[in-house]
């Protein structure tokens, strides 16, 4: 499939393989990084990039200065996020009731498993998934604590209550950072539904934390739904990005991937995860460990 | 070669073609812009810096001033800034592109550079020994800063102190001095070396102008200098000289909680404006008149310079 | 205890790795932030409330029920000097 997918910007010429491997770095000009460093700020992956560049130190010693400062830059504005994601993650833990089981859903649960692809990621907002049932128990306890509704008209509440997976974002007076209260991984509008029985039996306490985290496969499955969710092209790398890290972080065997294709049947959303390993594939390289005769089906 | 050294019309055409860059030490720009006046603002303004003949194909901001294209721009002509798809402010009257131009790098510069701190601050340097003025808008830190150019200083930055945490040192951000109001007519007498740009009346700061950087100053565009003393100036009328040392803690508090960027940036802000402060003496300064604010500041100088020197000698190595 | 002191002159600084906040200690605050961190246990924790106040007023004294203090003790039990 090599070529069939390229990123249709140029400037994905380097980012691309630069995501693949740092060591690609080192036979980069200064005129390279020009557009490079453009897109990955406009992707939100300038830290990442910054992170993974910088723990490779004779790579790291070879890229121009301007540019190694480009990207300790993005290093320090992802450090900032994950900071304001942990604070907020303590607020919410004195606000929530005790015996809610609160799960956390992408970056803020990177973050607190401490996965590598949580180095230099940028979260944007902390994510939480209650039980339907608990739902209304979670938002009381929020707004008790002072969380406000960020959404202004009643016709706006609505929609969101009948038609999507989440409340409107609650946002605590001064703070920076939005919380979205989740009882499911997918919108109710969506042609996929995962199987929210087979999500909250898998779920996996995070050590040292009050908070919960999804099992490693319906990490990988919510990943890969969400990428479907997002139409702008950067956010599909980031997404990508996100996919790549989890796969590599949590599949090591022939049997693994056989769990997660079974998983996503359970979860109907086999053409998602195809469609998603398919740009993983192309876009980062990813190697299937899939069994020979499917592999050849994805690759082709 | 100096930008000045440069035919205006060989300018413009840069410009135009979006091959204009312009290297402001922490900073180096590409310009995009079709405004004539703005790159004749430009060629005053920035006439000492650096002519970048060679195009290395590399920015760390693309920046474009465009003129307004909607309806009400044939009858108010607009000129509007972008950088990289934003447009942080609201378009401005076409022959304020200059303003506008220099607070969309403000803008660009303080949203992107957090591998500095950034100090809300004049930086001006003596021998590569800097001098931090940090104030609020209206204490005459501006005014202050031109004046010490004008009278031998090297300036590296008006508006952003832009500290290194690696090394510890300033970095030029160098650009025009904007002087507001009384300030213009007090900096032409001062010196009859300022050069300055023309008057845009009624901006949201006011009347504002700018003082071009002088050559002692763009020759060190890329020339880092030491911390060696915090000020904070406050000019008031007809007010006699009084300088006070501030205590560390103090000085500390003013300088960090002022900072663009010291909420972001954790420990490594803590420890490098503690880095500062431990190094520098601190003082209040209340003047009512340039010149025996600069001979004071010299002084402190001499004094922190002779203190540092006494201590190397203590501790030899 | 996670926290980053500077000392500056007379004065000091806190900066809590937990959360990112830095506190500024006036020359008082200073002598008594010393002087509770040189009595810490050894394994870093906490010093305890009753040891704490004693050394205030014994060694110190200092008034420990002023509003000023109040907040000083309130602001190290916080940054886990003191439990």
């Amino acid at each position: 499939m090599r070529g069939t997918a390229a990123l249709p910007l140029p400037a994905g010429r380097h980012l691309l393989p630069l995501l693949r491997d740092p060591a690609y770095a080192r036979g980069m000009r200064l005129a390279d990084w020009d557009e490079t460093l453009r897109l990955a700020r406009h992707a939100r992956l300038l830290g990442q990039l910054g992170y993974r560049l910088q723990a490779d130190q004779p790579t790291w010693d070879q890229i121009p200065e301007r540019v190694q400062g480009h990207l300790q830059a993005g290093i320090n504005d992802a450090a900032y996020h994950a900071q304001l994601v942990r604070m907020e993650l303590r607020d919410l833990e004195q606000a929530l009731p005790s015996d809610l089981s609160v799960t956390l859903l992408k970056g803020a649960a990177y973050l607190l498993q401490d996965l590598p692809l949580a180095r230099g990621r940028t979260p944007n907002d902390v994510d939480l998934l209650v039980r339907r049932a608990d739902l209304d128990t979670a938002e009381q306890a929020l707004k008790c604590a002072g969380w406000r509704m960020a959404v202004q008209s009643a016709y706006d509440e609505r929609y969101y209550r009948e038609w999507s997976h989440e409340l409107p974002p609650l946002r605590y007076p001064g703070h920076p950072l939005e919380v979205d209260l989740h009882h499911s991984i997918t919108p109710v509008t969506s042609r996929t539904r995962a199987d929210d029985a087979l999500l909250f039996a898998d779920l996996r306490p995070i050590p040292n934390s009050r908070y919960r985290a999804l099992g490693p496969l319906d990490q990988i499955i919510h990943a890969v739904i969400h990428l479907f969710q997002d139409s702008e092209l950067t956010n599909e790398l980031r997404g990508l990005v996100d996919l790549d890290g989890l796969l590599r972080q949590f599949l090591h065997s022939e049997q693994d991937w056989h769990a997660l294709t079974e998983r996503a049947r359970g979860h109907h959303a086999s053409r998602l995860l195809w469609y998603a390993l398919h740009y993983c594939c192309a876009w980062l390289r990813i190697r299937l460990g899939l069994p020979p005769q499917r592999s050849a089906t994805v690759a082709r | 070669m100096r930008l000045r050294e440069q035919p205006l019309h060989a300018l413009s055409r840069q410009a135009n073609r979006g091959r204009l860059y312009l290297d402001q030490g922490a900073a180096r720009l590409r310009i995009r812009s079709s405004i004539k006046g703005f790159i004749r603002n430009l060629h005053l303004l920035y006439g000492a810096f650096p002519y970048l003949q060679a195009d290395t194909g590399f920015a760390d901001h693309h920046v474009e001033l465009r003129r307004g294209r909607r309806l009400r721009a044939l009858i108010r002509p607009q000129s509007r800034f972008r950088t990289d798809g934003q447009e942080p402010f609201e378009p401005f009257p076409l022959h304020g592109a200059l303003p506008l131009f220099e607070w969309g790098i403000n803008w660009s510069f303080a949203q992107r550079a957090n591998q500095y701190i950034l100090l809300h601050s004049g930086v001006l340097a003596r021998a590569d020994r800097a001098v931090i003025m940090a104030a609020p808008p209206g204490s005459g830190k501006s005014t202050l800063a031109a004046a010490m150019m004008l009278s031998g200083f090297r300036l590296l930055s008006d508006e952003f102190g832009v500290l290194d945490p690696n090394s510890g040192q300033l970095l030029p951000m160098l650009k025009p001095v904007a002087l507001k109001n009384q300030s213009v007519d007090v900096i032409r007498a001062f010196s009859d070396q300022a050069v300055i740009g023309p008057l845009f009346v009624g901006t949201r700061k006011g009347d504002v102008a700018h003082l071009a950087p002088n050559e002692t100053s763009t020759d060190g565009l890329h020339r880092p200098a030491r911390p060696a003393l915090v000020i904070f100036p406050a000019f008031e009328a007809g007010a006699a000289l009084d300088c006070r040392r501030l205590p560390g803690e103090d000085a500390f508090a003013h300088l960090a909680f002022n900072s663009f960027n010291y909420h972001l940036l954790g420990p490594t802000g803590f420890h490098a404006v503690a880095d500062v402060i431990a190094a520098c003496p601190a003082y209040r300064l209340r003047f009512g008149q340039l010149e025996s604010a600069i001979e004071q500041i010299r002084a402190l100088l001499d004094e922190a310079d002779g203190n540092a020197q006494g201590a190397a000698q203590r501790h030899p190595g | 205890m996670d926290i980053s002191y500077r000392r500056l002159g007379d004065g000091a600084v806190i900066f809590s790795h937990r959360t990112w906040k830095t506190h500024i200690l006036t020359p008082a605050a200073t002598l008594i932030f010393e002087a509770l961190d040189e009595v810490r246990p050894a394994d870093g924790g906490p010093v305890p409330r009753a040891a704490a106040l004693a050394l205030l007023r014994q060694d110190l004294d200092v008034e420990t029920d002023t509003p000023s203090t109040q907040q000083l003790l309130r602001m190290l039990r916080r940054l886990g000097v003191i439990a």
